[in-house]
């Protein structure tokens, strides 16, 4: 059996940055990924199986068979769901995970995302907390991620909006028509916007080229792979060092523990399903919220029989990920001109201090629509679903019409949660993740208000009509999915401590969405980053 | 290799001008008189005996064109085919078929090159003159079948199931639509996405986009897809007497709309889903990429003015 110094499980934001950081710090690491390299060559462009539209599949991992999950819907009834699904919450399989096909916004969370229970309240039925670090604990690991994953953005805007924000290594894409047309709304109303700072070459930079501004981004491995995500950054960086085996196809069943119930390793099936038993001295999970939990939850021992790190039941609790309320406009003239990625524009007005709403969110113009995708999600609910009239209506306006969305900080629900499926097992025969629960309904009227402000926005800007779907209460996750084994100094209420660490396990750590508190109201993935920067960091330096 | 799609058709009148209307339209008769060493299989009478069974059947000499003719001719119970060139490029064979019970098969074959849902709908058009031109009553059209040998064979096979069109490349699965299913379907998708100054939706591929699917994520539909398309069509009999096909596009599109509203206790009817469902399925193939089948040359693309750079 081959040792290591540490074994990391999951290739993706949080794994990959954990297995560059460790790998240069001269450990031995063994990086576990269940999915393989996606490449733009072999994925090409298929509009109905990527991760904008999984109509009937998807362009990554995890295979539609033998993978499943069960989601409870609000009635109690239980479904079985693939991954290319909704209600399956998945995330990317594969080396880079969903960084080799997100839309790669690179958020700073705010000051106040940090400490939003002291900020508002908790309001009741709410298991809304702070984490135990702020802002100013995350800035040199923000500024890391931005330059070592590499960030185009107007710094002097982010300098306005982020305190101790030093800029970026790269700067922004132009905007585009839809952009042009969004900074005049914006003007008339006196708000203030940013171009979003994106995980793009917009410039040649770290030895790859610059963004072609293709239709495809969002959803699609980059043509030209000026996309940044730890596939093609920190990942071959530990490659490179000789110290990092990453192992794909390998679905890691459980963490091996010694008899005293100490963590020792993992037990995986490699791409042949064999088990395999692999050992380290440390352990980190980066497996995306719901699998990490998972994986906890099927590693119980004598000593924890409700899962490893689960003595408090909170493990896979709140789970959370970003409700997206938008809104759609018709504009009398042309406002598409296709040079991708299509986001060039977006406000942070509201992410904070709205009256009597608690957090809010970012909002940005829409990513550049397929045409699939325009017709199933943003044709004006009142128009014909068939016929001449929407014929008409897709020549006629799918150039003319624009989105404007974000992510809007949820209030967790402490019973949103992953437990373990107790019938159903995926192809290793391992209990599978079973979903349940909501949101908290705050988190819907944040959304219905920041859905107000996008249409409020677009009408501004010219649109001659807006429309946009109310939001209910439902089960968040995603891509964006977080908070299940939350950051906490308090053993009771969280799973991890500040650095990380597994409560009661010296040795055991969770470097992924999963130890948000909150998710603050913007793309989570430069967040999970920057932590997972500061966790590997911690467990180099510490030992 | 691409299959080939037979097309048959049955008649009573077993006689020399029936067989000289057929051959001088379709057959090449001078590369098709002479038949080298080549023999009649001539079937068993006994109908239990299995016609694939060469040495239940017995074997002479063709000779010639005309002399296998006029055996067929003189012996009403003598059964035997014989395949012949055809003089017409879009049609790449001719077989000639005579009955135990004095009636004739005549059928052409055409490449099913992609399988593609066009070629059965040319292949229901050729079907159509043959039966008009050389007086048939029944047709069928099938993917590689040799003729039937009598009426009762022939009624059998076209009541089977394998009688219809987007069938799947690997032939266990067989079949999948009727004609008359696929031109209802036809009907319905051009009224889903109707021609205008852009194509209609099955100009643009919606068929060939369908036949990609059933073969693969759809395949599970085959029999929804079958018992919908059945259902609009009889909907369309019930309100107007006529079929779906029948009527004009504006008692189609007000019957697609009754029908798209239907509820029954608050929930959309059994017709009502299988056409929403129908819309998403035509949407996806005229608008989704033409690597799915569909959106043919990016034709829906164009119209609404998505391009793809880089």
């Amino acid at each position: 059996m081959t040792h290591y110094d540490v074994i990391i499980v999951g290739a993706g934001a949080g794994g990959g940055v954990a297995a560059g950081v460790l790998a240069e710090a001269g450990k031995r690491v063994l990086l576990l990924e269940r999915g393989g390299w996606h490449p733009f060559a072999r994925e090409r462009r298929d509009h109905l199986r990527n991760h904008r539209l999984s109509q009937y599949g998807h362009n990554t991992g995890p295979p539609l068979d033998g993978n499943p999950r069960v989601l409870v819907d609000r009635q109690g009834r239980a479904h079985l769901r693939r991954p290319h699904e909704g209600g399956y919450h998945n995330i990317a399989a594969g080396v880079g995970s969903g960084t080799v096909v997100y839309g790669a916004q690179a958020w700073r969370f705010l000051p106040a995302d940090f400490r939003m229970a002291r900020e508002y309240g908790v309001p009741a039925g709410s298991s809304l907390a702070d984490w135990p670090l702020g802002y100013d604990d995350l800035v040199p690991y923000y500024e890391r991620a931005e330059r070592e994953i590499g960030v185009a953005g107007d710094g002097d805007a982010a300098a306005r909006r982020w305190p101790a924000h030093r800029g970026y290594p790269l700067p922004p894409l132009p905007p585009n028509c839809q952009g042009r047309t969004l900074r005049r709304g914006a003007a008339v109303l006196g708000w203030e916007t940013l171009p979003p700072p994106l995980l793009i070459n917009t410039e040649p930079y770290q030895g790859r080229g610059s963004c072609v501004r293709c239709q495809h981004c969002v959803g699609f491995a980059c043509p030209t792979d000026a996309k940044n995500g730890t596939h093609n950054t920190l990942i071959p960086r530990a490659l490179a060092t000789g110290r990092c085996d990453l192992v794909t196809g390998a679905m890691v069943a459980r963490v091996a523990t010694d008899a005293a119930g100490r963590p020792i390793g993992v037990t995986y099936f490699d791409a042949d399903d064999r088990p395999v038993e692999a050992r380290a001295e440390v352990i980190v999970l980066a497996a995306g919220a719901i699998e990490t939990a998972r994986l906890l939850l099927n590693s119980a021992t004598a000593r924890e029989p409700r899962g490893l790190g689960n003595r408090h039941d909170q493990v896979g609790r709140h789970l959370q990920g970003h409700y997206y309320p938008g809104a759609y406009g018709l504009f009398p003239e042309p406002v598409w001109d296709g040079e991708g990625p299509g986001v060039s524009i977006a406000t942070t007005r509201f992410n904070h201090g709205n009256d009597g709403i608690i957090g809010g969110g970012m909002l940005a113009d829409e990513f550049i629509m397929l045409p699939i995708v325009f017709w199933k999600r943003a044709l004006p609910p009142d128009l014909p679903r068939w016929g001449a009239a929407n014929k008409a209506f897709m020549r006629d306006g799918y150039r003319r019409v624009t989105g404007v969305k974000g992510p809007v900080q949820e209030i967790p629900h402490p019973d949103a949660r992953v437990t373990l499926d107790p019938a159903v097992r995926d192809r290793w025969g391992l209990p599978v993740a079973r979903l349940s629960g909501h949101t908290h309904p705050e988190t819907v009227r944040a959304a219905a208000f920041i859905g107000a402000r996008a249409r409020e926005w677009l009408a501004a800007a010219g649109a001659t009509r807006t429309w946009g779907d109310p939001p209910g209460l439902h089960l968040s996750g995603g891509q964006h999915q977080a908070g299940t084994c939350r950051m906490g100094d308090d053993p009771r209420a969280s799973v991890v401590d500040r650095w990380g660490r597994v409560h009661g396990h010296d040795n055991l750590f969770v470097a992924d969405g999963a130890v948000h508190v909150t998710n603050g109201g913007f793309n989570p993935v430069l967040t999970i980053m920057a932590l997972a920067f500061r966790t590997a960091e911690g467990i180099a330096r510490d030992w | 290799m691409s299959p080939f799609l037979d097309i048959y058709g049955l008649t009573k009148n077993r006689d020399a001008a029936t067989i000289d209307r057929f051959l001088d339209t379709y057959v090449d008769r001078e590369a098709s008189e002479d038949r080298g060493d080549e023999e009649l299989m001539l079937a068993p009478l006994d109908d239990s005996a299995d016609l694939g069974r060469l040495e239940d059947a017995e074997w002479e000499p063709a000779l010639t064109l005309t002399h296998s003719i006029e055996r067929g001719l003189a012996y009403p119970r003598r059964s035997f085919t014989i395949h012949l060139k055809s003089k017409r490029a879009d049609i790449n064979g001719v077989i000639l078929s005579f009955t135990k019970d004095d009636q004739l098969v005549l059928g052409l074959y055409i490449d099913d090159e992609g399988m593609w849902a066009e070629n059965a709908l040319r292949a229901k058009a050729l079907l159509d003159q043959l039966v008009e031109h050389c007086r048939c009553y029944l047709g069928w059209i099938v993917a590689e079948e040799p003729p039937p040998a009598s009426e009762a064979a022939f009624r059998a096979a076209v009541a089977h199931p394998v009688t219809s069109y987007f069938y799947a490349a690997d032939r266990s699965i067989a079949v999948t639509l009727t004609l008359r299913q696929l031109e209802v379907l036809r009907a319905a998708v051009d009224r889903i996405l109707p021609s205008d100054d852009f194509s209609s939706g099955w100009d643009a591929g919606v068929g060939d986009y369908l036949q990609r699917q059933f073969q693969g994520d759809l395949s599970g539909l085959i029999g929804f897809y079958r018992v919908g398309l059945d259902a609009l069509d009889a909907e369309a009999r019930k309100a107007n007497g006529a079929g779906f096909v029948e009527l004009d596009a504006s008692a189609q599109d007000a019957l697609l709309s009754r029908i798209d509203r239907g509820t029954l206790m608050d929930a959309p009817t059994f017709e009502a889903r299988f056409f929403r469902l129908l819309v998403e399925h035509a949407m996806e193939g005229y608008y989704s990429d033409p690597g799915n089948g569909g959106n043919r040359d990016g034709a829906a693309w164009r119209m609404i003015g998505f391009e793809v750079r880089g």
